[in-house]
């Protein structure tokens, strides 16, 4: 069995690898949302299947995919065939690839969520294009590219120009965590700003490209939001100025949930 | 000159007036640094020491919290001198005494207030997450490194300390009382005392924190239980020892019996000697506990410096005004202070055992402090193989102190407990525009950024 990454072991030298050494078998893409599957007779590409794609499609699918970890099992080359045409399979795939590679502003993260973005100023939208942002707000990138029925490398396209237009903006999908912490008073900081440990800001600030926010809720409290600033020696605290823990009825020494959000 | 002159005379300049005006008029400085944050900022400081009580327990990630590092330096301030010597002090100076030892309780806090932050600000804090702070570490930085001997000389007189009066005068009053009240026998004592010492001290600065913050809990609670049922007997005559305390604040002449009366700088004396000794501000002792506890920011512990303060001034405040609301002072004027303390407790309903107990317990916290200052200190000298040597000698003098036959080595550690204080009120003089610079910047938000080593 082979085992690797598409990050170090790109698809197309994979390919040609188990192409020159005429291997039979089955080639597992391990991705998050899509997993995906190649088998080869003799070393060539007889079928593909990614998510509920199959055969050309899937192939699209497979050619937009990085940084997946992959497996390949030798064994019997499949009955059934979904992609024809012997190695030139192969050279559509890496046109695909090519075509894949151009796309610069959608991210290869396909567990990003698209969000129709608020903007001032109108912009004129062919009807494909309305109809796919309306369907891709609140998306994942790989939802859309699985469930709008178009070619993926079409839809792919389409989500570039409109993530162009800033009509759509990708966010990365952070799983919410709720940490226990300390509600502590800070002297002189201003208003609306939580302080909270430089070790737990560092670990967050990477999963939020555009900025993030810290929500605070007390035991049967409302939700309050916060801007969020790091500091030393700050473990298992929470700080605010007095004035937002009085704003807010926060007692000093108050444990409270907070997790992170965009923003 | 014989060696026991030398000491006798450097005694009394290191317990003397002179001094104590020193311990005075550093307190003053070090309050216009931080513009007199013991008393503006009161409020605060409580909230933030007081009313965090119920974050006793959560460090900010560290080995000790801060009010476990605040129990270690109050189990180790708050001994029999709270009480005994209070006693004593009324005795040789009248009620006028005490109001002098309010005053140098409230310049005393800004002393401690800022030994305590700056045992956090200059402390060492090693990859594995130990700490090794106390006074030496902000002598130095202080004096620079010309005069570092004088850190090292600190530490010298901190160990002496912890052996006389930190552990052997600990043992041998916890041995008086057992064998008086419980007819325990000395050397039994001294094996009890060595072994809980060894259990505690072995476990290191978490075992000691552990053990504070029971012990001194304790302490408060058997101190109530000693004072409130006296305080409610004597009720009636507590204005009346209230009014005295500021009548005679300045000359008394006793209207009754022997003594002639007190001159003010008797009165002064025996105050203000309570006001500084007793709560140990300006020896830089409780600097060791404080610049243990793992905090954002050092000003937050200085708080809980003032905080210590405050509990020790309540301690010797309602010792103090029991002892003159209970007119047994004046039986005993210029007499002796253990027979007094007795007559006075011949009216609680537990009579002298309540007394008996108060003071094994409050020996018994003292003693291990007083072990694990003395093992920082060795350690700043030696490094950190000295521990277990240090230990099994505390241990060693532990059990020996209930035997007695140690009055000399007694009478020098004495003296250098007093001579803590010079090295130590030099760097806090030195340091006390730092101490400004700390408190302006946590009052105006900013986060604390350790000096580099």
């Amino acid at each position: 069995m082979l085992r690797g990454n598409l990050k170090e072991f790109p698809l197309l030298n994979l390919l040609q690898t188990l192409l020159g050494s005429k291997r039979d078998g089955e080639l597992y893409l391990e991705h998050p949302q899509i997993p995906a599957q190649l088998s080869l007779r003799q070393g060539r590409l007889v079928s593909a299947e990614a998510g509920k794609r199959i055969g050309d499609e899937a192939l699209e699918l497979i050619a937009g995919m990085r940084y997946v970890p992959f497996r390949f099992e030798d064994g019997q080359a499949p009955v059934e065939e979904n992609l024809f045409g012997g190695l030139a399979v192969q050279q559509r795939l890496a046109q695909l690839i090519e075509d894949w590679q151009q796309l610069e502003l959608l991210s290869s993260d396909w567990s990003e969520v698209l969000q129709l973005k608020p903007r001032g100023k109108q912009i004129q939208l062919s009807h494909d294009l309305l109809k796919l942002a309306s369907l891709s707000n609140g998306q994942s990138i790989a939802t859309i590219l699985l469930g709008t029925g178009m070619p993926p490398l079409e839809v792919a396209r389409k989500l570039e120009r409109l993530l162009e237009l800033g009509v759509l903006e990708a966010r990365p999908q952070v799983q919410i965590v709720r940490h226990k912490l300390i509600v502590l008073p800070l002297y002189g900081t201003p208003q609306g700003v939580a302080f909270v440990d430089e070790k737990l800001y560092r670990e967050w600030s990477p999963k939020f490209r555009a900025g993030f926010r810290l929500l605070l809720q007390a035991r049967n409290g409302p939700i309050l939001s916060f801007q969020v600033l790091p500091r030393p020696n700050f473990a298992g605290r929470v700080g605010l100025c007095d004035p937002d823990l009085r704003r807010h009825r926060l007692a000093r020494g108050l444990e409270v949930e907070a997790w992170f959000t965009p923003g | 000159m014989s060696f026991l002159e030398i000491n006798q005379w450097l005694n009394s300049l290191v317990y003397g007036p002179v001094m104590m005006l020193i311990f005075i008029l550093v307190g003053l400085y070090l309050s216009i640094h931080t513009r007199f944050l013991q008393l503006t900022r009161f409020g605060i400081i409580l909230r933030e020491t007081l009313g965090a009580i119920r974050e006793r327990s959560e460090s900010f990630g560290g080995t000790i919290s801060p009010f476990q590092a605040v129990m270690i330096a109050l189990s180790g301030t708050v001994g029999a001198g709270h009480v005994v010597g209070m006693v004593a002090a009324i005795l040789s100076g009248g009620p006028g005494a005490v109001l002098w030892m309010w005053l140098g309780y409230g310049l005393g806090a800004a002393t401690k207030f800022a030994e305590a932050t700056l045992g956090v600000h200059f402390r060492r804090q090693y990859t594995d997450g130990s700490i090794s702070g106390g006074p030496m570490y902000y002598i130095r930085q202080a004096l620079g490194p010309r005069w570092g001997w004088l850190a090292g000389l600190f530490a010298i007189f901190a160990i002496f300390s912890a052996f006389g009066g930190g552990n052997l005068v600990q043992a041998e009053a916890l041995s008086g009382t057992l064998q008086e009240a419980f007819k325990v026998p000395p050397a039994i004592t001294g094996l009890l005392v060595a072994v809980i010492a060894g259990v505690v001290l072995g476990g290191g600065i978490v075992r000691v924190a552990r053990f504070a913050s029971v012990i001194f809990p304790l302490k408060l609670l058997l101190f109530l239980l000693a004072v409130l049922p006296l305080l409610i007997v004597h009720a009636g005559q507590l204005p009346a020892a209230f009014s005295l305390v500021f009548s005679s604040a300045l000359s008394f002449q006793a209207a009754a019996g022997g003594a002639a009366g007190y001159a003010l700088v008797q009165i002064f004396q025996a105050g203000m000697g309570r006001g500084i000794f007793a709560n140990e501000a300006g020896l830089g002792s409780s600097a060791f506990a404080h610049s243990q506890a793992q905090v954002d920011h050092p000003v937050r512990q200085g708080f809980w410096g003032v905080t210590e303060m405050l509990v020790s001034f309540l301690v010797t405040t309602l010792t103090a005004l029991t002892f003159i609301a209970s007119g047994v002072w004046r039986e005993f004027m210029g007499g002796s202070a253990t027979e007094a303390i007795v007559q006075l407790f011949s009216a609680h309903f537990l009579q002298s055992l309540v007394l008996a107990v108060l003071l094994i317990v409050f020996a018994m916290g003292t003693l291990i402090t007083w072990g694990f200052y003395g093992e920082e200190a060795a350690t700043y000298l030696f490094g950190e193989g000295i521990r277990w040597p240090f230990r099994l000698c505390y241990l060693v003098l532990a059990f020996m102190g209930p035997l007695g036959g140690l009055d000399t080595f007694l009478s020098v550690s004495d003296t250098f407990n007093g001579l803590m204080a010079i090295p130590n009120l030099l760097a806090l003089i030195l340091l006390a525009p730092l101490v400004g610079r700390l408190v302006r910047g946590f009052f105006s938000g900013e986060a604390w950024a350790p000096p580099r080593a």
